[in-house]
């Protein structure tokens, strides 16, 4: 029997090198910096999903969205390092350039002149236009309209100036200029078509990279160089194939034959294992995802404030971290990752202390039953905990949390569902403690505590204001200050149990150079134009 | 024959209603639908979920739903598929040869197997080496295929890399005959395996039967060699449960294995059936569903055909 022998990558110098990513750049990057780029070769990408369809506003999965950005181009792009930088748009619109008017209503846009779409014709403002009502064309099944629905008009002073004029100021309006809300789709191949079932879902042509080749179901999407890519000499790469494994352990096999350099998002105890794989790293990376116990603030039991904080006293965050977690991740006590500008560390964090949850439950009138169950006023504090099934870790987790919250009189019990149904069930109210992930946009718009009703069923008007304050002005300072409140809020009244945020480990092959993945997961392939190998 | 089969297809239509109609209300039971494929995404809102469940007509009763199902049915329309966005039988034709092609070498493999493997443990009822033959066979029912997949493609693919590690072909190589079978062998002869171990012991009974025929005894009295009394006389006979048990999976030609699909990243129908539930994509979900229903009723009935052809015996 073989062993691999080759890079390992220790947990104090994973553990440091996320922290030194922390206020810096956002992971560190795999560059063969002193290297001479070389053209030519074929990267293969594994992958355990499949997307859905390559027309990007069609697409349900980040899997297709990451991919949409080798083939498509987006108006503008945020690097690694969370900085916008500009795509198809010549510059990114500020207030000081003028992009963006000083009442915040008003984006002006420069198109490059020497853009074309696959076929040969070239990128106008028309086509910006088009995607444009053909996302608010509420006959297309689009997934979502996020950012364009606050969009007034969209016009078309020449063929390479946009003028997007909004229905009042939207701060955040420059990030869906980006990545899945900011593709561009070709007018003069899609205008007039059936959108919902076009042939464009599975023979996409764009302005990226990329061309689309072929798309064999189930099996491997494969995508060539596009020779005419508007940026010189590049992409580097002859052609990428996407190969659909769709169990872990394929894609494990597959890397020890070497028959795929990059592997994306590999799961705690997957990483373990390549980190033996002769010719691989494995690359850390932070993400914006975190690990969150939804509680229903509706629910009988959870409307009292102090029956949840009780819950954050007693759930052992840093034992799970250290042990089912391996000691790969640290607590948090936010929904904004300390990386991001908008983070503050909230003034108060409910840690592991179970004397303190029975005492303030005591305090507050919850009394033990027969049972050993808490109770009050008719109310019993015995919920049923929705999790993913078939997840090991997770499970781990929640029976770990059910232990510490019997000791303090609250009985958990499980209610293990499908993930097609978990969020459904979030959306809808329809649970009562819940464990899983979410994730937070790249502007921090917490588009999912402004839907009436949330999914945490939690009302609070100052967290609202917070909200409005910090998606209207453009000053980062006064936003800082707004997004401040929103965490010292969702700290105070504990609508959810922030557990730790998601590190992602991607397998890269040694020859791959430039590879630098994205904190916001759907834009892995932001740079692919730029990737070789050595 | 032709009343018989007449007679067959006015039970078939009303059983194949039904079981359409139960079908369809089954898939309705789970939580969530088609729209939670993006309900993970936090920028979209109540109303694009509402604004896409209504353009695809799943807000309208459950009664209307089937039946402008069930009008595209008789158009030999299967539909539009909500999570992909085409044609449910295009999705269909491009998993059925995968699936076809890995089914078709598993039974072979099987059929062969289970033949040689049944034959000889009838034959020598008494030698040493049926022990471990049983072992064997017993070993191949109990152990899951999900086990001996991934044993196999840990061993054999990652380790010493002898075999693909998964897929049909070598992407971006010129075809190749080999190559599609080197990918085949593995998966083939797993999922084949299951059945092998399952039929010998079928076969095994029966040619024990076959051998207390009067017609055998018969034979050797006139002083037949023996591998002559097998192969002209016993054979055939012996083999009459397996046309059974081969009509009944006529079906699995076309459904797949998905576990072993998933294991090799065999693109075929297990995984398509398996992804559409999970995705909630109805009209894929009936469609295959009630394709594998009409597979198995044509299954059978070509099964009562195939014995009234083998066995004169039979009227029908």
């Amino acid at each position: 029997m073989k062993r691999w022998i080759g890079t390992r990558l220790s947990r104090r110098e994973l553990l440091l090198g996320t922290a030194a990513a922390v206020g810096t750049t956002m992971m560190t990057p795999r560059i063969g910096n002193s290297a001479t780029p070389k053209a030519g070769g074929q990267l293969i990408i594994g992958s355990i999903q499949e997307t859905n369809s390559l027309f990007p506003m069609f697409m349900g999965l980040n899997v297709g969205k990451a991919l949409a950005g080798t083939i498509f181009d987006s108006l503008v792009k945020i690097d690694d390092k969370g900085d916008y930088i500009p795509c198809l748009a010549k510059e990114v619109p500020t207030i000081e350039n003028g992009g963006i008017s000083r009442d915040g209503l008003t984006y002006t846009l420069h198109l490059r002149d020497d853009v074309k779409w696959h076929d040969g014709r070239p990128l106008t403002s028309a086509d910006v236009r088009f995607t444009y009502e053909m996302i608010m064309n509420k006959e297309n099944n689009i997934v979502t309209r996020a950012g364009w629905s606050e969009v007034e008009t969209v016009t078309t002073p020449n063929p390479t100036s946009v003028t997007i004029r909004l229905k009042h100021p939207h701060s955040p309006f420059v990030f869906f200029l980006v990545g899945e809300y900011g593709y561009v789709v070709p007018k003069h191949l899609l205008d007039g078509k059936t959108l919902n079932t076009a042939d464009f879902h599975r023979k996409p042509v764009g302005t990226g990279p990329f061309v689309f080749k072929e798309w064999v179901a189930g099996d491997h999407i494969l995508l060539a160089k596009n020779p005419n890519y508007w940026m010189p000499g590049r992409p580097y790469l002859d052609s990428i194939l996407y190969k659909i494994v769709p169990s872990t352990q394929g894609l494990l096999a597959l890397a020890q034959q070497g028959g795929l350099q990059l592997r994306e998002a590999m799961n705690y105890q997957d990483q373990e294992t390549a980190r033996s794989f002769h010719g691989y790293d494995v690359v850390s990376a932070p993400s914006y995802t975190y690990f969150l116990f939804w509680l229903n603030c509706a629910e009988p039991g959870l409307d009292d404030e102090i029956v949840r904080h009780a819950l954050a006293y007693g759930l052992d965050k840093g034992t799970i971290c250290k042990t089912i977690l391996k000691g790969l991740v640290e607590p948090s006590w936010s929904p904004i990752n300390p990386i991001h500008w908008a983070y503050s560390e909230p003034s108060r964090k409910d840690t592991y202390d179970p004397r303190k949850a029975n005492a303030i439950l005591d305090a507050a009138g919850w009394k033990r039953g027969a049972d050993g169950v808490r109770e009050k006023g008719g109310k019993r504090l015995a919920f049923a905990i929705t999790n993913i099934a078939g997840d090991v870790e997770r499970l781990q987790i929640v029976q770990v949390a059910q232990r510490g919250w019997d000791e303090i009189g609250i009985k958990a019990t499980f209610r293990p569902v499908d993930a097609a149904s978990h969020n459904p069930n979030m959306r809808a109210g329809t649970y009562q403690l819940a464990y899983g992930f979410w994730f937070e946009d790249y502007e921090m718009t917490m588009a999912a505590w402004t839907q009436d009703p949330n999914q945490w069923r939690y009302k609070s008007d100052n967290l609202q204001k917070a909200i409005q304050a910090a998606t209207t002005t453009h000053d980062r300072a006064a936003r800082k200050v707004a997004y401040r409140a929103i965490q010292e809020d969702l700290a105070e009244h504990l609508p959810a149990i922030y557990f730790f945020n998601r590190i992602l480990f991607d397998l890269v092959s040694k020859r791959v150079q430039n590879y630098r993945p994205n904190p916001n997961g759907s834009w892995n392939y932001w740079n692919a134009h730029e990737w070789w190998l050595a | 024959m032709l009343t018989f089969l007449l007679r067959r297809v006015t039970e078939i239509v009303p059983l194949l209603a039904v079981i359409s109609i139960m079908l369809f209300c089954v898939l309705q039971l789970p939580p969530g639908g088609p729209e939670t494929i993006y309900a993970n995404d936090p920028a979209v809102t109540a109303e694009d979920i509402a604004r896409i469940k209504g353009n695809l007509g799943l807000d309208r009763p459950l009664p209307l739903q089937y039946l402008s199902w069930l009008r595209q049915l008789v158009l030999l329309d299967l539909g539009t598929s909500y999570r992909e966005h085409r044609p449910v039988l295009r999705i269909v034709s491009e998993r059925i040869w995968p699936t076809t092609k890995l089914m078709l070498a598993a039974f072979a493999f099987a059929i062969i197997g289970a033949t040689l493997i049944g034959l000889y443990t009838a034959i020598h009822p008494r030698a040493k080496s049926r022990w471990t033959v049983n072992a064997a066979t017993m070993l191949g029912i109990s152990l899951p295929t999900f086990w001996t997949g991934l044993m196999v493609q840990l061993v054999l693919a990652a380790w010493l890399n002898v075999i693909p590690a998964g897929g049909m072909y070598n992407i971006g190589e010129p075809f190749s005959v080999l190559d599609r079978l080197h990918h085949l062998l593995a998966p083939a002869v797993i999922l084949g395996s299951v059945y092998l171990a399952a039929w010998s012991r079928y076969i095994h009974s029966s040619f024990l039967n076959v051998f207390q025929e009067d017609y055998i005894r018969t034979a050797r009295a006139k002083g037949m060699p023996e591998p002559s009394v097998i192969m002209k006389h016993a054979l055939v006979n012996g083999l009459l449960p397996i046309i059974t048990i081969l009509g009944l999976e006529v079906p699995r030609l076309f459904t797949g294995a998905m576990v072993t699909e998933v294991v090799f990243a065999w693109p075929g129908m297990g995984r398509l059936v398996t992804d559409s539930l999970l995705a909630r994509d109805y009209p894929v979900a009936m469609g295959i569903l009630i394709i594998m229903a009409v597979m198995v009723v044509l299954g059978n009935l070509v099964a009562d055909i195939l014995y009234a052809v083998v066995d004169p015996r039979i009227r029908i």
